[in-house]
């Protein structure tokens, strides 16, 4: 089921009564029934619930458990992808996704919110499942099946090895594999309670800590960017558009095919990518914005035809007709469910 | 999904064993020579051959990602390095550097040596693609979804450890190989006539440029492969220097010319591979028609100097 810009179909997700994921609402509540303060009542009520209820369930189920901090997948699929499925939810993951073509910012995007129970289930994994700045490609597709990825997105295009590429920050579930560093690009750190940390290009990234963030280890870093919003702050239309700011060929000001990965609350997170047609980084930012007003951190990762979001092992943007195949990438980003059987 | 390095260890000491055999053989029935000296020359080029190929790897792949090598500091970058890292094309000119000085040393001329050891070159590099089945996803190419083909067209890899989670891939490293065995025989039948070594070297290329395109594993830039280039490099500069040496025939340079036209459509033909719907089997079927039009045109051309000549 496709659901409108206006969010009228399928609002069946405790997140939208938060008022924090209507994409037609970047301030206020979207239920019109209620006044601002019932409304904003409400909203705690239900965040309240809703971290008591996965806390009860994650503790409740059975083999549930912290996955480990290395290469290997999730737990195994339990359902299989359909085209109307839109949420995927077990004790330890729950995975709503959504494709809104979208006429205020003249493009379509397709968007998942994902609440894990543990920040070991963001996870990253190389092409070749061994080496992230090996030679290697394949699809996000399949590093997403091998992973067992509820839900997978392409990560910063690691072995990349071009332009201003070359020399990025490489830190990659727990280990670091590149200690280089692109002076004008943004860092994105992912400490170990699952919270990003965006580094911005003005500090010294060189001489700085990247192994730790806030006293806490860093599991995930990545050096593509820009950040779109930084601690609750959208990044200006000036910075976003100047292409320094931004890894070479991204082409800030063009319609480009983009991901971007945020933060929206404590083991919350949304991804992001706009249709072929493509969208700026100023038109991204305001599409998390429609999205998540509340957004703390988003992140842009690589773009272009590497744009892929695979839903239970299937893309679910820019299906390719077909004989059509998908670009071949060194690195993805997913989820992963914790919930083994055993 | 783990790297078998005692099987590929084994099949590399296999192949430098049959590359010695072969170079032995070829140098035992050069006019005069006795089997002590053969056996030296032999040994000394697989010697020199290993740590050339080892030195001109390393010095190829500092060159390709200097800017790399030199934020992360040179001695870093060389202990970071993985056999996958180092380039072909940079190990088959060391090793052919090797041959040539081996010859040197033994007070041989270089190009005649080179002939001599083209047939055994080959086999190592065929030895060498097929030795790279034990390495993964290295020597494979993706296949569509779904499709499931016998070996030796393609692999199953087992990523999960216990065979609920099998990806398979096109055996590329079996075509290389196989490409490589051809060009061998190539050189067998051709024994030491001049040419020998950089024509067996020039098919190998040429075939080379295509396998490297289907390979999941490839030193790039953006959707330009490193590998391909160098090999088209020496592919052109072969029909370059044909062009040279023919003064005095019609259309000396028209292989040469042909040469970069069949350049450019390849660069686009891998422009369209990344960025278009384009299906990947018309794309591959004119790139395997152009290269073959190159081979016959290397072949004609080649012809008619060695006719000039006599």
């Amino acid at each position: 089921m496709e659901k409108t810009e206006k969010g009228k179909e399928g609002r069946t997700s405790y997140f939208y009564y938060l008022g924090c994921f209507d994409p037609g609402n970047r301030a206020g509540c979207p239920n019109q029934f209620f006044t601002g303060r019932e409304c904003s009542a409400m909203k705690k009520y239900f965040a309240l619930l809703f971290t008591l209820l996965l806390l009860v369930s994650s503790a409740a189920a059975e083999g549930a458990r912290k996955l480990p901090i290395d290469l290997s997948g999730g737990a195994p699929y339990k359902v299989k992808y359909s085209s109307d499925l839109e949420v995927y939810e077990d004790p330890t993951i729950r995975v709503e996704r959504h494709r809104v073509p979208s006429k205020e910012f003249v493009c379509t995007y397709y968007y998942a919110l994902i609440t894990v129970a543990d920040a070991s289930q963001l996870r990253t994994l190389p092409a070749d499942n061994k080496n992230f700045l090996s030679n290697t490609r394949v699809p996000v597709i399949k590093m997403a099946k091998r992973a067992n990825a509820i839900l997978a997105i392409n990560g910063d295009f690691t072995a990349a090895f071009s332009g201003n590429k070359s020399n990025t920050y490489v830190l990659r579930q727990g280990e670091v594999i590149r200690d280089t560093v692109e002076p004008g690009l943004d860092l994105l750190l992912i400490d170990e309670d699952g919270d990003f940390h965006i580094v911005p290009r003005e500090e010294d990234l060189e001489a700085l800590d990247k192994t730790t963030a806030d006293g806490k280890k860093v599991i995930n870093a990545f050096q593509f960017g820009p950040a779109l919003i930084r601690d609750g702050v959208p990044a200006d239309d000036e910075s976003l558009l100047d292409q320094s700011h931004s890894p070479t060929y991204a082409g800030p000001h063009q319609l480009n095919q983009r991901m971007v990965i945020a933060q929206v609350g404590p083991l919350q997170y949304l991804t992001v990518c706009c249709a072929h047609y493509g969208a700026t980084l100023p038109t991204m930012r305001d599409i998390v914005l429609a999205i998540a007003p509340e957004c703390r951190n988003a992140y842009v990762m690589d773009g272009g035809d590497s744009t892929q979001m695979v839903f239970l092992g299937v893309k679910i943007n820019n299906v390719k007709e077909e004989g059509g195949a998908d670009r071949k990438v060194t690195d993805i980003i997913y989820f992963a469910s914790a919930d083994f059987e055993d | 999904m783990e790297n078998n390095t005692t099987a590929y260890s084994l099949m590399m000491a296999g192949g430098l064993l049959g590359c010695g055999l072969l170079a032995y053989a070829g140098a035992r029935e050069r006019p005069g020579a006795s089997s002590g000296k053969a056996a030296a020359l032999a040994v000394l080029e697989i010697l020199l051959g290993v740590l050339c190929a080892a030195v001109c790897a390393m010095a190829a792949i500092l060159l390709i990602r200097f800017q790399t090598a030199a934020a992360m500091g040179i001695g870093n970058f060389i202990a970071g390095l993985t056999l996958e890292d180092l380039p072909f094309f940079g190990a088959v000119g060391g090793f052919t550097l090797g041959v040539y000085l081996a010859g040197k040393c033994m007070k041989l001329p270089g190009a005649d040596t080179l002939n001599r050891f083209a047939a055994a070159g080959a086999f190592l590099i065929a030895m060498a693609r097929f030795a790279e089945g034990f390495l993964g996803l290295f020597g494979t190419g993706e296949l569509p979804e779904e499709t499931v083909l016998p070996f030796p067209l393609a692999v199953a890899i087992d990523f999960s450890g216990d065979g609920s989670y099998v990806e398979y891939y096109l055996a590329v490293f079996m075509f290389e190989g196989i490409a490589a065995l051809a060009a061998m025989v190539f050189a067998l039948r051709k024994k030491a006539a001049p040419d020998t070594f950089i024509r067996t070297l020039f098919y190998i290329c040429l075939a080379q440029v295509f396998f490297e395109s289907l390979r999941t594993t490839s030193i790039a830039w953006l959707f330009v492969k490193v590998e391909q280039l160098a090999c088209f490099l020496y592919a052109e500069a072969v029909l370059v220097w044909y062009g040279e040496r023919g003064k005095g025939l019609k259309n000396r340079f028209l292989p040469a010319a042909a040469g970069l036209a069949v350049c450019a459509l390849i660069v686009a033909e891998e422009f369209a591979l990344d960025k278009t719907d384009l299906p990947h089997w018309l794309i591959y079927i004119c790139m395997g028609l152009e290269l073959v039009l190159l081979g016959v045109l290397e072949h004609r051309a080649h012809q008619r100097l060695t006719a000039a000549k006599q």
